[in-house]
């Protein structure tokens, strides 16, 4: 797949992910493991740049399992961007299924 | 693969990248480890899950990368611990200067020190690794290749400053590269090479001991091994205070092209030294068989006990003080001899050099064979002695008698040494 199309993609399944609540990392790559065949590691480093563009902000939780857990909770600039993403890429959708269509 | 290895390659490959993004990957990992061995998967599950770490590098950008400073910082000085059994011991210093010594426990160490400018510490690496029970460390030079793979693209000027310092920087302008081993003792094999750094060992206990220099010196010290094999190009080699347990395969090696060689304080079987034109030197030594062989560099040799002698030189002077031993054979193209030894076979050639030998109360046999040097053989303590001498043009003089002729023979005493002495146009004088 394009590397362009799929990093945009694959930031959208984050984002939205988020949406309906925090998870934490480990949470977030099992979800998002179970639709795609992604290598889990390579969402971590998505995540540390949608914190750096401050779409997410992270806050720890003792865990019982080992190491604390990092939650990601949106941001209102996430959730903006987290819509604007979604338009496009229902337009986009659109647009390639009427084209495979045809 | 387990955990921890999946995690020590993770912790290699971030080196690159800035410190914080490093630590936060690292923990982001670690806690995923933590959660997913918690659910009761296997670390081997895990690590299929986690996937590829060059795909996951891949998703971070050139700024991500730590600058080209911070990387030759954190690695142009290092200090590294192994434990473990190993086979053999391999160190390659290259241009770096070389000191080994024994390690005071049953761990390998190596600091590597590179003290050059940015260029040289980006030229330069120190590398590691282990093969078949083989342990293999020491210095290599970068090639672009490796930047590449190592500080990822974008570097092209940065190799530029790199291979210009390469081109232009000459070898005395350099800062010193040091790397400091300690090994421990048992470990059979132990090879050092460097290629124009000083070699220098110490205190080692091994069975198998190799060194080779090209152009450093090489210097080893106090070394306890079975067989011990040394060669310079054109370094100089100092060996001292060597004691390779005596048995039947201790044997001593040592080569050099053109620098010069000093042993001292070595008991082993065997010994043979031999260099194209650097000076030989031996002192304190205990040997069965010694041979010492040179071009155009002097022999020198003291205080021996070697049961068979052989020194040869092309153009050099042979020098043999306190020699105790049974055979003793010496030549010379152009060199002057002088010789004093207890051996009680002698064979000695010169072509050129006068000779003056000094022989022991044991002394059965002594051959002597100049081409115009002159000979001055003193047989003090020798209870008597049958001598044919002969020469071309010269005098002959046998204890305090001149001989008419250009032969003579004479016995006196027991007559139990037997001597003869050959001489195209010198001198013979026995006294």
């Amino acid at each position: 797949m394009n590397t362009q199309l799929k990093k945009g993609a694959l930031e959208l399944c984050v984002l939205s992910q988020l949406v309906s609540g925090d998870k934490y990392g480990y949470e977030l790559t099992e979800r998002i493991s179970e639709e795609m065949s992604i290598a889990s590691g390579t969402l971590y480093p998505i995540l540390r740049r949608l914190k750096e563009e401050a779409y997410v902000t992270t806050y720890l939780v003792e865990s019982e399992s080992g190491p604390a857990r990092k939650y990601y909770q949106l941001t209102q600039k996430g959730r903006e961007y987290q819509q604007t993403m979604l338009q496009e890429w229902e337009q986009f959708r659109t647009a390639v299924n009427r084209l495979v269509n045809r | 693969m387990k955990k921890s290895e999946y995690m020590e390659a993770l912790r290699e490959r971030l080196q690159y990248y800035n410190r914080a993004l490093e630590m936060e990957i690292l923990e982001d990992y670690e806690q995923h480890f933590a959660e997913g061995l918690a659910e009761g998967r296997s670390e081997e599950e895990i690590i299929a899950e986690l996937g590829n770490i060059e795909d996951m590098l891949q998703e971070f950008s050139q700024e991500d990368l730590k600058q080209e400073l911070e990387i030759v910082e954190s690695q142009a000085n290092q200090n590294n611990s192994y434990q473990q059994l190993y086979r053999a011991v391999v160190i390659e210093g290259l241009l770096a200067d070389v000191d080994v010594s024994a390690s005071p426990d049953d761990q390998i160490r190596i600091a590597y020190d590179n003290n050059g400018s940015k260029a040289q510490k980006l030229r330069y690496r120190f590398y590691q690794y282990e093969e078949d029970g083989v342990f293999y460390a020491g210095v290599k030079e970068r090639k672009e290749a490796d930047f590449r793979r190592e500080v990822g693209s974008g570097i092209e000027s940065l190799w530029e400053m790199v291979s210009m310092f390469t081109n232009f920087t000459s070898w005395s302008s350099m800062g010193s590269i040091n790397l400091n081993v300690q090994i421990p003792a048992g470990i059979p094999v132990i090879r050092l090479r460097s290629t124009s750094g000083d070699l220098k060992v110490r205190g080692l206990e091994t069975r198998e001991l190799e060194t080779k220099c090209t152009s450093g010196d090489l210097q080893i010290q106090g070394v306890t091994c079975q067989k011990l094999s040394a060669g310079t190009q054109s370094g100089d080699q100092q060996v001292s205070g060597v004691s390779l347990a005596v048995h039947e395969e201790t044997e001593i090696k040592l080569h050099s092209t053109s620098g010069d060689m000093e042993i001292q304080g070595i008991s082993a079987a065997k010994i043979f030294l031999n260099t194209s034109s650097g000076d030989l030197s031996g002192n304190q030594l205990n040997t069965g068989e010694l041979k010492m062989h040179t071009s155009s560099g002097d022999v020198e040799l003291r205080d021996a006990e070697s049961v068979r002698t052989v020194l040869r030189s092309g153009s050099g002077d042979i020098c043999v003080r306190s020699l105790q031993g049974v055979e003793l054979s010496v030549e010379t193209g152009s060199g002057d001899l002088e010789l004093q030894t207890d051996a009680e076979s002698l064979e000695v050639k010169t072509g050129s050099g006068d000779v003056n030998l000094e022989a022991g109360s044991r002394a059965g046999q002594v051959h002597m064979i100049t081409g115009n040097g002159d000979i001055r053989l003193n047989l003090g303590r020798v209870e008597g002695a049958a001598i044919v001498a002969r020469t071309g043009y010269g005098d002959i003089r046998i204890r305090g008698q001149e001989a008419s002729g250009r032969s003579h023979s004479v016995s006196y005493g027991s007559g139990v040494c037997k001597v003869s002495l050959v001489t195209g146009s010198g001198d013979i004088e026995v006294r």
